[in-house]
């Protein structure tokens, strides 16, 4: 079931992960400790740095601001990573609910999994 | 000395640019909208540098051009790892441009000064810009259709240095480098895109396109947060070539490269890596790659560590100090000492201007069209 929608930085085949708000640095001090793969991670701010230490772990990134030429959008072409820029989401997951983030449309799209 | 710079120029002239560089930084900015990072309060040290060019930069520049002419300035452009780049060109004249735009928000913009210091960024500006871009009738990027390439006397050497992408693993193996080099140089600039910039395209005999991307100071710099993570750096300095098949390509006044696709990684065919601190091509090999990778991976833990352990206020000056040091790289080439001490000139404001929380992004729709006021 859909639950959000954006801009896509660049075409990527659906992926899936577990959904994880992060909002400051020690949320991602954390993941850095342990590890932030399969986690689907969703921002409110576009910079680039908020999620360097982790960025090549990520699953996908969903942000709720910005464009593909925002600081986060730049890197996560470069890595390669699915991001959804500016995403607008109907109803936000819990953290750990399982997500597909899917760009491999006209736009990024963010679905639940059931 | 040189003559006085922006002598000539009349408020009119000055008018002129203003709306110049309002246009571009205009759409630049809608394209990239939001800015602000949960780690680093990047509007608040943006203001604050700033109001510091807007103020400091006039004698600033005028001290360097008396030491070496903005043209050579910006021909040095044309060698590599010199900083002499897009954003830095770009940065000289538009960092004083949104000081004017903080202090006008303020009510405490002296328009009858306001030509007078305007006009000496300009000229100095616009000499190192015209240079930098072989004096073709062009300025930026943005007046050629998203063309730079300063390094168009280099590209044969460059390409003799490529190898074709051997295989799926060795295509990890680059973008894997790339990405951790270019979210480093964002973090070790505090979320600016300075520390690597791109440039191109370069047109090949066979019809491709070269991406020439310069990774500058990745080790310790006169950022002193660097000194605690870049020691163990391999290499300073670096360029990436990228051979690209079947993408268009160009680039912004950021620095930044625009492809179509946007995913241009699966269509590099060669791949070149040197180390250019001396400001000569030496290629580095796989084993090299692999230990830069490294070394990017294990500074980005650190230096994120270090950060997110820092006061707001300090990341407020660090990046502050990084702003205003865009200017740096004009001054260490021209061999003029000068005082790059942030905050200095923004007290007044500053204890206003450190409170900008940029977490909620203007709307693109109430950007006004006239993004730098003309002086009335």
């Amino acid at each position: 079931m859909e639950i959000g929608r954006g801009t896509k930085v660049l075409e990527a085949a659906p992926v899936r992960g577990s959904w994880r708000r992060l909002s400051s640095p020690d949320d991602v001090l954390t993941l850095m400790d342990t590890t932030a793969e399969g986690v689907v991670a969703c921002v409110a701010d576009a910079g680039a740095t908020f999620l360097a230490p982790i960025f090549d772990e990520l699953t996908a990134i969903v942000c709720l601001s910005g464009t593909p030429m925002s600081h986060i959008g730049i890197v996560s072409r470069e890595y390669q990573v699915p991001c959804i820029m500016a995403a607008v989401l109907g109803s936000e997951p819990a953290d750990g609910d399982a997500v597909e983030v899917d760009c491999s449309g006209a736009e990024g799209v963010v679905r639940s999994v059931a | 000395m040189s003559a006085a710079l922006g002598s000539g120029f009349s408020k009119k002239d000055v008018n002129r640019w203003i709306q110049y560089h309002g246009e571009i930084s205009y759409t630049l900015t809608t394209q990239r909208t939001a800015l602000e990072s949960a780690l680093i309060p990047v509007t608040a040290y943006i203001t604050i540098a700033a109001v510091e060019c807007y103020r400091r930069y006039p004698e600033m520049v005028q001290q360097i051009a008396d030491a070496m002419p903005p043209e050579e300035l910006g021909r040095a452009g044309h060698e590599f790892a010199t900083q002499i780049d897009n954003v830095h060109l770009w940065s000289v004249p538009n960092f004083p441009l949104v000081g004017r735009v903080v202090l006008g928000g303020a009510g405490v913009l002296d328009f009858d000064a306001d030509a007078a210091r305007m006009a000496p960024v300009f000229d100095f500006w616009q000499r190192a810009a015209s240079a930098y871009r072989f004096e073709d009738g062009t300025h930026q990027a943005w007046d050629a259709g998203g063309h730079a390439t300063p390094y168009r006397a280099h590209v044969d050497k460059v390409r003799a240095g490529c190898v074709p992408v051997r295989d799926d693993s060795h295509r990890k193996q680059i973008t894997r480098l790339n990405a951790l080099l270019t979210s480093y140089l964002f973090l070790l600039w505090f979320d600016t895109r300075s520390g690597y910039q791109d440039t191109g395209p370069y047109v090949l005999d066979d019809g491709r396109v070269m991406l020439l991307r310069s990774f500058g100071r990745l080790g310790v710099s006169h950022f002193p947060w660097s000194a605690a993570v870049g020691s163990e750096m391999p290499y300073s300095d670096v360029l990436g070539a990228f051979v690209l098949d079947g993408v268009d390509l160009t680039v912004t006044d950021f620095g930044t490269s625009v492809t179509h696709p946007e995913d241009y990684l699966p269509h590099v065919v060669e791949f070149g890596l040197f180390d250019t601190a001396s400001g000569g091509l030496v290629p580095i090999d796989d084993n090299g790659v692999d230990a830069l990778a490294v070394a990017a991976k294990t500074a980005t833990k650190q230096l994120y560590r270090n950060i997110a352990a820092m006061e707001r206020r300090d990341k407020i000056n660090a990046g502050a100090y990084v702003y205003f040091t865009f200017l740096r790289p004009f001054a260490e080439l021209a061999g003029v000492e000068l005082d790059w001490t942030v905050p200095r000139a923004s007290m007044d404001l500053y204890p206003f201007l450190e409170l900008i929380d940029g977490s909620v992004p203007t709307p693109i729709d109430q950007v006004p069209a006239d993004y730098y006021a003309r002086i009335p």
